[in-house]
């Protein structure tokens, strides 16, 4: 069996006395696409300068296709760092052929594939023109070109939508997918949960250092109590009528023009389902004027284990 | 080394291409023969000047204007004699002969010298300063002259008056503005020498013309020395070049090496400020990055010396038979190997001892303007050197020079200008040893250096906290 792409075992990183990632366990299978996620100052970029060997972790091991990260094997990687920045009075063709050359290219071939990867994604009237002339946007598409060019097996991207316009933004998300397609694994780190949510097939979830989740979108979801939305009669106490069961219920504030009608929104426990509330509602000889099973959101996962992770750690951090 | 070697290829071609280089590179040679031909340029770029003497007779007046005269003589003199190191034809005996029977037919200096060397006038003083009448005799009515208010006619004009001497009985007082420049009373002080001798001889009743047969009878001073190239001791250019090649290659190495090492400062700057190193870190190492822009800018003042050299033997064979055989022998000192060994070897660890610090440094600062406060301390350190290099010349055996060597930081360059002084070989061989291992040291705390800023992205803070640490502070945040 292959070696995973990436794997964490049990890494810690100090920085002085603050633990900058604790004890971090995860890792990736071939071909996945995966969102590493975590709110600023997670360690998420810590941890992926740990996993290219940029810097050392300080207890635990960080291997790259099976072994530590050396240059041998990060030949088989391309990474897109959080901090972008490319020599500016080279041309747009020259660094990305130097960044291939870098990882192994030869030269004739590392430029050939800078003209092609150009011309693919628009740039290609502006091969030869130097980085400090073109615009933001289309620096930041060379630099992300330049971590394509030797067309890794693994690729690491840290944060490769911020500062990105919409339309950029959308550009990258197909990229993602064909690389994705033709059988690139890709680890990219974020904040932004959208992304996650539309490219993901794995989340790690890191806060405060520590891992909080590693699993599935779905499983992900399944962290979160399901709500539904619920409308009876107004005078109706819905609560009394749930009472004896695993379902909180809440009523929410009344809607305008909506005098004779209340919602109520009915939080799921772990296994049960909006069909079980409906049942339960028509047990009971309920008038349901109004019935809304509310989808959790990957930003509700977000927000709920960065909460838990500073409830939990967010003193430890500090030795 | 594929990597070391892009990177070093990478910053050769960076900077190859940059027309900052190319300016620099023929700005270089303009500078240093400005700078060589300067002093002789604003001598002779000076302003004429009127000066007057105010005094009841004119004996000084006119000693003043024969000693003007005699001056160029000797300069004319002196020209004849070295005429022979240009012209292995030239007879100067002969030459001198025909200058002395010119003068006595009442000839100019200048016309007197021109039949014997053609354009040999060019060399004689200019008639930079030119006694004028006074226009007054009082100080009070001389003051709107001296000062410019007023000015005088004269033979080339109206001007100022620049100077007045005031002769009143045994005092003589100089009156000018410039009270820095002592040429005009240099001069007279020669002339009141005289007067004062020829006084001295007048009241003994010796005869005057005694005065010049002891200058006849002086004898020449000849130098000589044992390990002179010429056979007979007699001391040339080919004796002085050693010490004047070695003078100049250390001041080619000091302006080399910090040309082309603030090169290696601005792309780190470039690099750290355009957040590239983490995209290099993976796929070059810590090391093979550091090498790759010490080789890359080295190559880059190899390039520099060799155009250099190109330029001066391409001057060398346009000149040709026309380099005196002395000063011929003196350039092929040049190529001596006991000069040209330790000055390549300082080069090369000269080089890498500031091309590490500077790398170090810009790895610590995202702007030039917070690279300069770090530098200043070496910056410092880099011109004790050139301020050593004025003792090499006066006192090559000076014992201050001679410690100064055993500095690591200063060595490179002063090595170098004492191997002409031929000192034990045990001492040239353990001070470029000694120079090789604070370079490695150097470089191995530069790597340390550089990781910290590269990696951990440390900067001035840090830098500064280290610094204040040594004492034993804490930095203010």
């Amino acid at each position: 069996m292959a070696a995973p792409p990436l794997r964490f075992e049990s890494v810690t990183k100090r920085f002085s006395d603050f633990d900058a990632v604790k004890d971090v366990s995860f890792q990736l299978g071939a071909g996945e696409v995966i969102g590493f996620l975590g709110p600023n100052g997670a360690g998420k970029s810590t941890s992926l300068r740990m996993a290219l060997g940029i810097m050392s972790p300080d207890e635990g091991a960080a291997e790259l296709f099976g072994g530590p990260p050396t240059l041998s094997n990060l030949r088989r990687v391309g990474f897109l760092p959080e901090e972008r920045g490319l020599y500016k009075k080279m041309s747009a063709r020259n660094v990305i052929a130097y960044f291939g050359q870098l990882k192994g290219m030869k030269r004739s071939d590392a430029l050939s594939r800078a003209d092609e990867l150009l011309e693919s994604f628009g740039l290609g009237e502006f091969r030869k023109t130097r980085i400090s002339r073109l615009s933001k946007g289309m620096a930041q598409k060379v630099q992300i070109l330049s971590t394509f060019v030797h067309s890794p097996e693994f690729l690491i991207l840290d944060e490769p939508f911020s500062g990105l316009d919409p339309v950029n933004q959308a550009d990258l998300e197909r990229l993602i997918a064909d690389q994705n397609a033709k059988g690139t694994t890709i680890l990219f780190s974020t904040h932004v949960m959208e992304h996650a949510e539309r490219l993901c097939d794995r989340l790690v979830l890191i806060a405060c250092g520590r891992k909080m989740f590693d699993g599935t979108l779905k499983e992900a979801f399944a962290t979160q109590a399901h709500q539904v939305r619920l409308a009876t009669v107004a005078d109706r106490d819905l609560s009394a009528d749930f009472v004896d069961t695993p379902f909180d219920t809440r009523a929410l504030p009344p809607v305008e023009g909506e005098d004779d009608r209340i919602w109520w929104e009915i939080s799921l426990p772990q296994g049960a389902t909006s069909q079980d509330v409906l049942k339960r509602a028509i047990d009971r000889g309920i008038a349901i004027e109004g019935f809304e099973p509310a989808e959790p959101r990957l930003r509700d996962v977000f927000v709920s284990l960065v909460s838990e992770a500073d409830e939990k750690y967010g003193a430890l951090r500090h030795g | 080394m594929g990597r070391a070697f892009l990177v070093a290829r990478r910053e050769y071609l960076a900077y190859i291409t940059a027309w900052g280089f190319w300016v620099g590179l023929l700005i270089t040679p303009v500078a240093l023969s400005l700078g060589m031909f300067l002093p002789s340029l604003i001598e002779n770029s000076q302003p004429v000047r009127y000066y007057s003497v105010i005094e009841s007779g004119d004996s000084f007046a006119r000693e003043l204007d024969g000693y003007m005269g005699e001056r160029d003589e000797d300069i004319a003199r002196d020209l004849i004699s070295q005429q022979a190191n240009f012209d292995p034809t030239f007879d100067p005996d002969a030459a001198l002969a025909e200058f002395e029977r010119q003068l006595a037919e009442g000839r100019s200096t200048a016309e007197a010298l021109e039949s014997v060397v053609p354009m040999g006038s060019m060399a004689l003083s200019d008639d930079d300063y030119i006694r004028v009448p006074p226009p007054a005799r009082t100080l009070e009515e001389l003051r709107p002259y001296l000062s410019g208010d007023l000015e005088i006619d004269g033979p080339i004009g109206p001007r100022p008056l620049y100077a007045v001497f005031v002769l009143d009985g045994d005092d003589i007082v100089y009156w000018s503005e410039d009270v820095v420049n002592d040429t005009l009373v240099n001069r007279a002080n020669l002339v009141l020498e005289r007067l004062a001798r020829i006084r001295t001889f007048e009241a003994e009743n010796v005869p005057l013309e005694i005065l010049d047969r002891v200058r006849e009878n002086t004898p020449l001073l000849l130098v000589r020395s044992p390990t002179a190239v010429d056979q007979s001791g007699e001391v040339s250019f080919a004796d002085q070049a050693p010490f004047f090649i070695s003078i100049g290659f250390s001041f080619l190495l000091w302006l080399l090496i910090f040309s082309v090492v603030n090169y290696l400062l601005t792309g780190t700057i470039e690099e750290r400020s355009n957040k590239i190193f983490d995209s290099l870190l993976t796929s070059v190492s810590l090391p093979q990055l550091l090498t790759g822009k010490l080789v890359g800018v080295l190559m880059l003042s190899l390039t520099l010396i060799s155009i250099w050299a190109l330029i001066g033997t391409g001057m060398l064979i346009a000149a040709g038979d026309n380099i005196p055989p002395d000063i011929a022998e003196g350039l092929r000192q040049v190529v001596s190997p006991n000069l040209l060994v330790p000055t390549l070897i300082s080069f090369l660890l000269g080089y890498l001892m500031f091309g590490s610090i500077f790398l170090a440094l810009g790895s610590l600062c995202d702007t030039i303007q917070e690279a300069q406060s770090l530098l200043s301390p070496v910056i410092i350190v880099m011109m004790i050197p050139l301020l050593l290099l004025p003792v090499s010349i006066s006192n090559p055996e000076s014992p201050i020079l001679h410690a100064a060597t055993w500095v690591p930081l200063l060595t490179p360059f002063l090595v170098i200008v004492r191997v002409p002084t031929e000192p034990p070989l045990w001492e040239l061989i353990a001070q470029i040893v000694w120079m090789g291992v604070f370079t490695a040291l150097i470089i191995w705390a530069a790597t340390k250096v550089y990781r910290a800023g590269a990696v951990h992205g440390a900067g001035m803070n840090e830098a500064r906290a280290w610094f204040m640490g040594l004492f034993g502070k804490k930095a203010q945040a």
